[in-house]
């Protein structure tokens, strides 16, 4: 008799667990008492792990140990802009991986992105354990929507190693609106606006006889509630330069005092207009120690952010034309993430869709409650419901020039196939070389590299003459297959579409062996 | 299960109308949907895959006027005299050690542009017999042939009318289609393919590509009142799309 599955949001700064009871989803909370869990792993000095709130208690202390947002990493390469980026402001380090990828040195061991979440992931999975009273071995995990084939796939790693079967990956906003709708029944266009802690999602889905369809998914995996902190903190760096002569980027602990102070601060403006920032014994200058003392105004926070509140009108113009709809078609906007909290942002949605988002939903459990209700349509509680995805992103093969061919196109509804038929380029052309790509890039290399496979024993002909049927299947969990078919000789040969980058199958098992 | 009739494979009747099709289609997927078989073993998964697969290539084709037979959007190569594809069981692929400077790369357009500067333009007259053509002097039997001939294409053409009066679109586009191709400097048929099309993509919530079609139409016989009609209804409601039915399977082609 199969066990339940769990629905786990692992966000970029909290994670959260829910299940189905009695056909409605239901947040658990931890052993503290809370609806959700930091998402922070530390490794203190003497080796032991800790996650969550016990970690996130030590982040001061223990700053280069602790690391806090791996979502912002999981999946990237060290050399890509955004890791660059982001390697500048944390205290914690940066390093390459023997096959490129982003990993996190600790002390003297390099970790891997999927071996944090897998802490985080394994934290959730006991906390659901300790509530239901009985073993869990399968998960619903959410990613945001414009997470790539990569990203996903490690992610999906993450669960691996954490003993989680994950039986799906689902989109957070999608969630979202499953979580929504399952509780309205109702006919209607929903776009699901996504602000979390590293990534934005809009989605545009519509409900129709118990099905969600997404319409269409825009988005930046690199803009969340971490980069107004940022700005915030850029701002309080600068100040303090000014007017101490000191410089605290090099400060390790002063660096994560004023992560702290300026979250406090960002979600305290939430709620009031202004509030104070204070850090006494912050550094020591040469006459003694110095202190950082300063109000903070809802307004300048606002005029702060601005480019980023701004930078969030983009995408939804974007998943609005791809839907083809107006603002005016849709018919309720839900706000999830933490940050939709901001007056600023939330005035924005309303700039944006022309009405006030629907109330009643909760930014930072509506995810984790949506994953519940996919376990239970895959557990088979639920069957008048079901959920048709799409792919975020264009999925091609590289041409001459360097140019994308694209053969699926972005929010192409899932499970789909679809197939070009492409041409030799040189007479006598014995192989083709099927490079497969993902991104909305002209150019190939402007995309993320999925995987390569070779065609050969192509019969002789002149250039343009021999014909190779590339198909691509992407099935209902976003896993990708490529065929690729020579008509005339009726050589084909296919490969299914595995992250290039990631850790090797017996890098996981070892490390879901290492578990306690 | 790749040949399977689009109406058959959502019993659904040939001539359903795109909202029938699509509740059809939501019911069957809600039954279906891949998610569902979660939990059985791989090859059930992969076969529910593929079950998804034709259900959805049925629903589109069922609801999309596509200008072209089956598979024909698909190649991009004007099709070639070549031998049939035998789809042959996967084989393994070759590692790739090959640096990436020398590789031969895939070329669509390049190859495309070659071929259409070698190919020669297919004539345009074959099979017309219609007023642009100057016929040579005929002999009665040719003359009774032609006479035969027009009087079967006008049956068809009657039936394709009616097709459209009483809404059966396909159908209508189907026979037009023929006629159109048997005699293509006949303006009628052509000028009523072009405005039935334009409806079949109205009635898909298509306006854009509706409107397009109308003024095709009137392309051929400016005097088409049907066209003109349809054309000013929908440049007077803005191209707007019409609710709870705009562009529903629009998204499962996009170009």
């Amino acid at each position: 008799m199969a066990g339940r599955i769990i629905g786990i949001d692992l966000g970029t700064t909290n994670s959260c667990v829910a299940v189905l009871e009695g056909g409605a989803p239901v947040v658990i909370h931890n052993q503290e008492g809370g609806r959700t869990t930091p998402s922070m792993v530390s490794w203190t000095p003497s080796g032991e792990v800790v996650v969550g709130s016990a970690s996130k208690r030590q982040m001061v202390t223990n700053p280069s140990r602790t690391v806090f947002g791996v979502k912002r990493l999981i999946g990237r390469r060290f050399d890509s802009p955004q890791v660059g980026r982001l390697a500048a402001t944390l205290p914690y380090q940066i390093v390459p991986a023997k096959n490129g990828d982003a990993w996190v040195r600790i002390g003297d061991r390099d970790v891997s992105p999927q071996e944090v979440s897998a802490n985080v992931l394994r934290k959730m999975k006991q906390i659901a354990e300790d509530y239901l009273g009985e073993e869990v071995s399968e998960a619903i995990v959410t990613v945001p929507a414009y997470f790539d084939e990569v990203q996903r796939r490690a992610t999906r790693d993450a669960g691996a190693i954490a003993q989680l079967e994950v039986r799906s990956i689902l989109n957070e906003p999608t969630a979202a609106a499953l979580a929504y709708g399952v509780q309205k029944q109702t006919e209607q266009k929903l776009a699901v606006f996504d602000l979390g802690g590293g990534t934005f999602d809009i989605s545009i889905l519509a409900i129709e006889s118990g099905v969600f369809e997404v319409l269409a998914t825009s988005g930046d995996t690199d803009l969340g509630g971490d980069d107004f902190d940022r700005r915030l903190i850029d701002r309080m760096l600068e100040e303090f330069a000014l007017a101490h002569g000191v410089d605290l980027r090099t400060d390790a602990v002063a660096l994560q005092r004023l992560k702290e102070a300026a979250e406090r601060a960002k979600i305290e403006l939430s709620s009031s207009l202004t509030t104070e920032i204070n850090l006494p014994f912050l550094a020591s200058g040469d006459g003694g120690p110095l202190h950082l003392l300063r109000e903070l105004s809802r307004g300048e926070l606002e005029g702060i952010c601005r480019k980023l509140i701004d930078g969030l009108e983009g995408p939804c113009r974007q998943a609005l034309s791809d839907a083809q709809m107006e603002a005016a078609d849709i018919d309720q906007v839900l706000l999830v993430g933490g940050m939709t909290r901001m007056p600023a942002v939330a005035s924005k949605v309303v700039d944006i869709f022309g009405k006030q988002p629907s109330k009643g939903v909760n930014p930072d459990e509506i995810v984790a409650m949506g994953a519940a209700v996919q376990s239970g349509m895959m557990g088979g509680e639920l069957v008048e419901v079901v959920l048709l995805d799409v792919t975020p992103h264009a999925l091609g093969v590289r041409v001459t020039g360097d140019r994308m061919a694209v053969v699926i196109p972005a929010n192409t509804t899932i499970p789909t196939r679809e197939h070009k038929v492409f041409a030799t380029t040189d007479d006598d052309q014995s192989y083709v070389v099927i490079e497969v790509y993902q991104g909305q890039g002209e150019r190939a290399s402007d995309n993320r590299f999925l995987g390569r496979f070779v065609l050969g024993d192509l019969p002789a002909r002149p250039a343009g003459r021999v014909r190779v049927d590339v198909s691509f299947t992407l099935d209902a969990d976003g896993l990708l297959e490529v065929t690729a078919l020579e008509s005339e000789s009726g050589r084909a040969a296919s490969v299914k579409i595995e992250a290039a980058s990631g850790l090797s199958p017996a890098e996981l098992a070892r490390l879901a062996a290492a578990q306690p | 299960m790749q040949k399977a009739e689009p109406a058959a494979a959502l019993a659904v009747a040939r001539d359903a109308s795109p909202d029938e099709v699509r509740a059809r289609f939501l019911a069957l997927v809600k039954v279906f949907h891949p998610h569902r078989f979660a939990r059985r073993p791989s090859d059930i998964v992969r076969l529910a895959n593929e079950v998804f697969l034709l259900l959805r290539r049925a629903a589109q084709r069922l609801s999309e006027p596509s200008t072209a037979a089956a598979g024909d959007r698909i190649a991009i190569l004007p099709a070639a005299a070549s031998a049939p594809a035998t789809v042959a069981a996967s084989v393994a692929a070759r590692a790739s050690d090959i640096s990436p400077a020398t590789q031969p790369r895939l070329d669509v357009d390049a190859a495309l542009a070659r071929r259409r500067r070698n190919r020669s333009h297919p004539s345009t007259t074959n099979g017309g017999q219609a007023s642009t053509a100057t016929p040579p002097p005929a002999s009665p039997e040719t003359l009774e042939k032609v006479r035969r001939r027009e009087e079967e294409q006008k049956g068809r053409f009657d039936t394709a009318m009616e097709d459209l009066r009483r809404g059966r679109l396909p159908s209508a586009r189907v026979a037009l289609r023929a006629l159109a191709a048997e005699s293509p400097s006949a303006r009628p048929y052509r000028a009523y393919l072009h405005y039935v099309t334009g409806r079949m993509h109205e009635s898909a919530g298509r306006t854009s590509e509706a409107i397009v079609e109308y003024e095709r139409a009137l392309g051929f016989d400016p005097d088409l009142d049907v066209a003109k009609q349809s054309r000013a209804a929908l440049n007077g409601a803005g191209a707007a799309e019409p609710a709870g039915g705009a562009g529903r399977f629009g998204r499962w082609f996009r170009k």
